[in-house]
């Protein structure tokens, strides 16, 4: 009975203010608080006129759709580069990936900002944004890959090539299909950690907003009311990626 | 070039080392077309290793491969006309059972009418004519292994290799699935190796017999030498329940420690008598023995004896009351009408 | 092998380049110095100076609220992660969801969440003057160490679960029950049994959670005010507004060889106690 109580707390603490915020989206008065007014989509409306969010949108979209695929590429690389390697290497490779994940975000952003700035005396934008989630994204991905790789059959690959497939035939038609679900998830989940980001895409965007950086924006002053409706599309498809990813990974076994 | 003595498959100077780890010592083997041979020993003895080896998934460390006269040693499993059935049947869970059974083919570029047409014609052999469109999640463990049989069986390999093909499979189907896979051998007539550790399994199935322990081939021949004459200790206590009796060869004269002496050629020093159980019977002026445990098995009765010099020797009788004749106790005297006898190494 | 290094060639690539490289030539930087708002390449401790000088006391500030956030966040974790494992039953799952869906979404989402609740005219204000408790709103819930902390460890609690819940699953049913056939107490099985199986997971849980709430920013920029600032908002100020970049980042590595000695202490100090604790395995 007391272990009711605990898990409803638990509950209400993690998902209780972010639902408030998704609640207060829809309300005529202005920011968070009671009365919260009547049932509106004005701020939705009113974003979809904002050229300002449309472009952050639409940032936020390429860079996600970017990292996503060449996250899942570089993390699957690996994956199968470890899944078949000594368990000493596996340790190490695992470890010097997730580095990146360790430290805080902001000394990667910076590091990343003296390098292109002052080591390559390159420009900052979408690019090194996208470098920037690939490397955060990665790990991500090669321990999911992984994850799905531990429970794959290896002689459904020996029984591919004793049937007449080569090296490269044996991973189309075999290890992919059955990995591919996994890829999916890890793709998703890539695409999610890149529009959660702020911390780095701040750093290295140079000009112009993600979504993120847009909702910080709004954040800093208070004043815009349609924050919540911004704050509520973030999270709808932050969460509702990794949500995806979580049953399509789910969904094969 | 081959010639009616050429063999089919032969193995000569084969071996293979994992590092410093010796997993088969160099061995010759010869396979002649039709054979059902198997590979027995017991697990980590490198018959899985030494399959593998012939499958060309692992590359020998010396020695050649050679099929039809034709050296495959360096070829890849792609190139070999070999197929195999793996152990855990290796099944492609995205495809279906046809799907699955068509697969090599398919890679070959032949034609849909022949793929589905030999297909058919493989699950017919396993019986499975009416799972084609299943997928492979929704099929038995037998099931599973007939469709692994029939996507090896469809490529028409020179050789069928099977990997411990019935060991996932609990008792009643494992010997209907033993049935089948002797019809099968005898409706195509091909070649079969396969690998087990079930010493009945092997007799049940092969015409030759293989016995491997740490990485040696102890004994190659047909069943009923392997069970009969075997070369070894290792293979006479492997195949079957047998008594190991210790004695002593002087001048064409065996004594054992146990009492009994009878002539047997060969060189002087300790050898090992090899008693097999359903030898043994009541014999009145035999060797004394008590009888220490009496385990029924429903057709036969194994019954285990204490002799004088402490060693065991195992009886096993049919006899209809014999469970009445032997209990837990008693002293008898028991006699047996032939051994076997093998030179045993000091100590 | 050459098979292993190519497919690890694109994301060491990626690791090297965007991540080693820039690192090491920040952790450079930090010996050089700034003449009239100009970076220029030297050999120079002045930056490190000023990080032990200036900011010694915001430091151990950060430490005190990375500490106690890692602390509440594996302590939190535990319980939840041993109710989704042991008690909850079938909404074991739908905690774990929970989890998993808020592992990497909303970041900022929650931050701003916290600021509505515990703003002035906030929720939780607005609730107590609502029931009569206060006539005026508590201003201390906002902009305060406190607030800094459970903003926090609403957003790590996740990434606390997961690696406690991943070590409790290893925990076998049969050894629990083998502890209780034994008589062991419940209490017994979880000090006994149950803990000591997934001290590693509890481990990772806290040293992740510590490091990323001392190297955080952003949560004290927006919930901390004076009383609750942290020394990441101190690193943006010196690269951005002061462009003394030497200095952010030897600020930047000074708070995490701190970290790390922390964790390499509270490491030691662990391994230490459980090889004196009866019954521990040896």
């Amino acid at each position: 009975m007391i272990w009711r109580f605990v898990i409803a707390f638990f509950l209400l603490f993690m998902l209780g203010p972010i639902l408030l915020v998704v609640l207060f989206s829809f309300g005529s008065n202005a920011l968070i608080g009671f009365p919260m007014g009547g049932l509106t989509l004005d701020w939705y409306a009113k974003l979809a006129h904002d050229t300002g969010f449309h472009s952050a949108f639409w940032a936020s979209f390429i860079v996600a759709l970017a990292t996503a695929i060449l996250a899942t590429i570089t993390g699957t690389c690996a994956a199968l580069a470890l899944t078949k390697a000594a368990p000493k290497l596996v340790r190490s490779a695992l470890a010097a990936l997730s580095l990146p994940v360790l430290l805080p975000p902001l000394v990667v952003a910076i590091a990343i900002v003296v390098l292109f700035v002052r080591g390559l005396g390159l420009g900052l934008g979408l690019p090194v944004v996208i470098l920037g989630h690939i490397l955060v994204a990665q790990p991500f991905v090669i321990l999911i890959v992984m994850a799905r790789l531990a429970r794959f059959d290896q002689a459904t690959v020996d029984a591919a090539r004793d049937l007449g497939a080569s090296h490269w035939q044996a991973f189309r038609l075999v290890t992919l299909p059955q990995i591919a679900s996994a890829l999916i998830g890890a793709a998703l989940v890539s695409a999610a950690i890149s529009l959660d980001d702020f911390i780095i895409a701040s750093f290295t965007i140079g000009g112009g907003n993600t979504i993120s950086t847009f909702v910080w924006g709004k954040m800093r002053t208070t004043l815009d009311p349609s924050i919540n409706a911004i704050a509520t599309i973030l999270l709808v498809l932050t969460v509702g990626l990794s949500a995806l990813a979580l049953r399509v990974s789910k969904y094969k076994g | 070039m081959t010639s009616q003595y050429t063999p089919l498959l032969k193995l000569s100077g084969l071996s293979k080392s994992f590092g410093a780890a010796r997993a088969v010592e160099p061995l010759d083997l010869a396979v002649q077309a039709g054979d059902f041979c198997a590979i027995l020993g017991p697990s980590g003895c490198g018959k899985s290793t030494l399959l593998r080896m012939i499958a060309g998934f692992i590359e020998p460390s010396s020695g050649s491969i050679a099929i039809e006269g034709r050296d495959v040693t360096r070829l890849g499993p792609e190139k070999r006309p070999t197929n195999m059935v793996f152990q855990s049947y290796g099944l492609f869970p995205h495809l279906t059972v046809a799907e699955n059974v068509g697969f090599g083919l398919a890679l070959q570029k032949k034609s849909k009418d022949e793929v589905s047409q030999r297909t058919e014609e493989a699950l017919r052999l396993v019986r499975l004519e009416a799972f084609g469109q299943r997928m492979i999640d929704r099929l038995s463990g037998g099931q599973q292994q007939r469709v692994a049989l029939a996507r090896a069986l469809i490529m028409r390999p020179k050789i069928l290799l099977l990997d411990e093909p019935l060991a996932a499979l609990d008792l009643k189907l494992r010997h209907q699935m033993q049935e089948e896979l002797r019809r099968i051998h005898h409706e195509i007539g091909g070649t079969f190796i396969f690998v087990t550790h079930d010493q009945s399994e092997a007799f049940a199935l092969a015409n030759l017999v293989a016995v491997m322990n740490q990485g040696r081939v102890e004994q190659i021949g047909s069943p009923s030498d392997v069970y009969l004459s075997p070369a070894t200790l290792f293979v006479a206590d492997f195949v079957g329940e047998t008594s190991l009796l210790a004695g002593e060869r002087r001048q064409g004269r065996v004594t054992l420690k146990a009492g009994p002496h009878f002539v047997s050629a060969g060189r002087d020093g300790p050898v090992r008598a090899i008693v097999r159980p359903e030898r043994v019977a009541l014999k009145s002026d035999g060797v004394p023995a008590v009888v220490t445990d009496a385990v029924f098995f429903g057709a036969s009765l194994k019954v285990s004896l204490r002799l004088p010099s402490d060693e065991t020797l195992i009886l096993r009788s049919s006899e209809a009351d014999a469970a009445a004749r032997y209990r837990i106790g008693d002293k008898l005297t028991v006699g047996w009408e032939d051994q076997q006898v093998i030179d045993a190494g000091p100590g | 092998m050459r098979r292993a290094i190519l497919l690890l060639a694109p994301s060491f690539t990626v690791l090297i380049g965007i991540f080693a490289i820039p690192v090491l030539l920040l952790f450079v930087v930090s010996f050089w110095s700034v003449k009239t708002f100009r970076l220029q390449p030297d050999f120079s401790f002045a930056a490190w100076q000023r990080f032990f000088t200036v900011y010694g006391d915001l430091t151990l500030y950060t430490l005190a609220v990375g500490l106690a956030v890692g602390l509440f966040c594996t302590l939190l974790g535990f319980v939840f992660a041993y109710a989704a494992r042991f008690k909850a039953g079938r909404f074991g799952d739908l905690l774990l969801v929970a989890t998993l869906i808020t592992l990497f979404g909303g970041y900022l989402v929650k931050i701003y969440a916290w600021k509505s609740i515990l703003g002035a005219d906030g929720l939780l204000n607005q609730a107590l003057m609502g029931i009569g408790l206060t006539d005026q709103p508590l201003a201390f819930l906002i902009y305060s160490r406190g607030a800094v902390i459970i903003a926090l460890v609403h957003f790590l609690l996740p990434f606390a679960i997961l690696p406690i819940y991943a070590a409790l699953r290893n925990v076998s049913e049969t050894t629990i029950e083998a502890a209780r056939d034994l008589g062991a107490s419940a209490s017994q099985v979880l000090t006994r049994v149950i803990v000591p199986q997934c001290l590693s997971g509890l481990f990772s849980a806290f040293a992740f959670c510590f490091l990323l709430a001392a190297g955080d920013y952003v949560t004290p920029m927006l919930l901390g005010g004076t009383s609750g600032s942290m020394l990441g908002q101190f690193v943006l100020l010196e690269f951005s507004t002061n462009f003394n970049w030497p200095a952010g980042s030897a600020m930047s590595f000074g708070l995490l060889f701190v970290c790390l000695l922390v964790i390499g202490a509270l490491a030691a100090m662990g391994s230490r106690l459980m090889r004196r604790s009866p019954g521990a395995a040896s």
